[in-house]
């Protein structure tokens, strides 16, 4: 199943540590860079995907991975270099548990699989993560060019909005449970 | 029977999920210093990796009080480039007139003597600081000559350079607000203190305190930096502190703008440069 869509799935998972690495030897032009071009592919592995037919249960397993590794991981980075409030990644990281953890318990319980659709929510969630990560690595490359101030904010709105995408995603879990027989 | 099985495959699966992420966020708290000079070495790696930069322009304005009580007030901007493992540094008068036109000029090296030169208007020469006039005020201020060297070495100077010592860890103790503390001797380098003691805020390894100890004990200088702001992924400090006991004098600086990245000119990090560094900085 490694068709093109998957392969560059796979290209942005392994992009994860290299971005690390490159904020830890300090070039966070590499960093930035990297994000950028991981970016790019998210964008264009589900457009060839859906272009050429090649949608397969892998990419809908890795896709999201990908995506959340990126983030988290990032996330957690940037907090500990004092880029993001710790509250941001709390409840961040609290949504992702949640929903994961929710994912297997219905799982677990029901034998089932809650087909994932991200809502108009947790789609702008994801845009304003990124968002807030492209700042924070920008500021690091240049760090007088961009103020962390409007960084923060978008941290801040994206937190928002996780958390109510969660809440969501939440509500549309028990919902299914309720209608799904065990 | 069929119903709890499940349950408990959750059970343990979450629970292997969350000792998993429990552990990744332990490891990505950063190094643990259980020494000096892991402490330091945990601040030079950062200093080194995300917090790097290449290029700094500060404006500030700096408040002494001398023994008397009286007041000066001036306004300077330092240029610092940093080159290798090198650091220059170049700190320029704006005002008042009297000291207007002043330059200092720093060049750290990582493997010799830091040197030093002044250019003073009024005499109208450069000249060099010796070693053995780093012990005088740096312009009538609380710091030395060579309190400005420390500043750059305190945490930059190797362990064959400066042996250290961990003081205390109160890292993780509550209300001791996240400090290593680290001593710092004379090695292959001449400190010209008996002791420098380096006050670390955990876990971002940023310095928050420098002490300078004379060798009887007495005539201790501390130097507090505070109102640490976050420029991109640098902690930088903007009030700086510096307390002379023994002489009972006390220079604040207040940082008003720092900019990372400008272009400098080659010419103004050299000797021949200090002359003409007011008119090269104000064009």
């Amino acid at each position: 199943m490694l068709n093109l869509p998957n392969t560059l799935t796979l290209l942005r998972i392994a992009a994860i540590p290299a971005i690390l690495i490159a904020i830890d030897e300090g070039r966070t032009d590499l960093a930035l860079a990297l994000f950028i071009a991981a970016g790019v592919t998210d964008g264009l592995d589900g457009a060839i995907a859906r272009l050429t037919d090649s949608r397969s249960e892998l990419g809908a397993f890795l896709d999201p991975l990908a995506d959340k590794g990126l983030v988290l991981a990032l996330l957690i980075k940037l907090t500990l270099l004092g880029q993001v409030d710790g509250w941001v990644l709390t409840i961040i990281l609290t949504r992702d548990i949640v929903c994961v953890a929710g994912y297997m318990m219905l799982f677990f319980l029901t034998g089932k699989a809650i087909e994932i659709r991200p809502s108009v929510f947790g789609k702008l969630a994801t845009f304003l993560q990124l968002l807030g990560l492209c700042g924070g690595l920008f500021s690091m490359w240049h760090p007088s060019g961009l103020p962390l101030l409007p960084i923060r904010a978008v941290f801040a709105v994206a937190a928002v909005v996780t958390a109510a995408a969660g809440i969501q995603y939440v509500m549309r879990g028990l919902r299914w449970y309720q209608e799904t027989p065990a | 029977m069929t119903r709890r099985c499940p349950v408990r495959r959750f059970r343990r699966g979450l629970a292997c999920a969350m000792a998993a992420l429990g552990l990744l966020l332990s490891r990505a708290d950063g190094a643990s210093a259980d020494t000096g000079s892991d402490a330091l070495a945990e601040t030079r790696r950062l200093d080194a990796g995300p917090r790097r930069w290449t290029s700094r322009r500060q404006q500030l304005n700096l408040s002494t009080k001398d023994s008397r009580g009286a007041r000066r007030e001036r306004e300077l901007v330092i240029l610092a480039r940093k080159e290798g493992e090198d650091e220059r540094t170049l700190t320029v008068f704006l005002s008042p007139p009297e000291v207007r036109g002043t330059a200092f000029l720093q060049i750290s090296h990582a493997d010799r003597e830091t040197e030093q030169w002044i250019f003073l208007p009024a005499l109208g020469r450069v000249r060099r600081i010796t070693s053995r006039a780093r012990d005088q005020s740096f312009v009538g201020t609380a710091f030395s000559y060579r309190d400005l060297e420390l500043l750059t070495d305190a945490v930059e100077l190797s362990e064959e350079q400066a042996p250290s010592r961990l003081l205390e860890d109160a890292g993780d103790a509550p209300g001791k607000d996240g400090r290593i503390r680290v001593e710092r001797r004379s090695g292959e380098r001449e400190l010209g203190y008996d002791k420098l003691v380096v006050d670390l805020e955990t876990p971002a390894y940023v310095v928050r305190e420098l002490r300078f100890v004379g060798a009887d004990g007495a005539g201790e200088k501390r130097l507090v930096l505070d109102d640490i702001r976050q420029i991109g992924a640098i902690p930088t400090p903007h009030r700086l502190v510096m307390n002379d006991a023994a002489k009972g004098a006390e220079t604040t600086v207040v940082v008003t703008k720092v900019v990372f990245g400008d272009e400098m000119p080659d010419d103004l990090f050299t000797e021949q440069g200090l002359e003409d560094a007011l008119d090269l900085i104000e064009n």
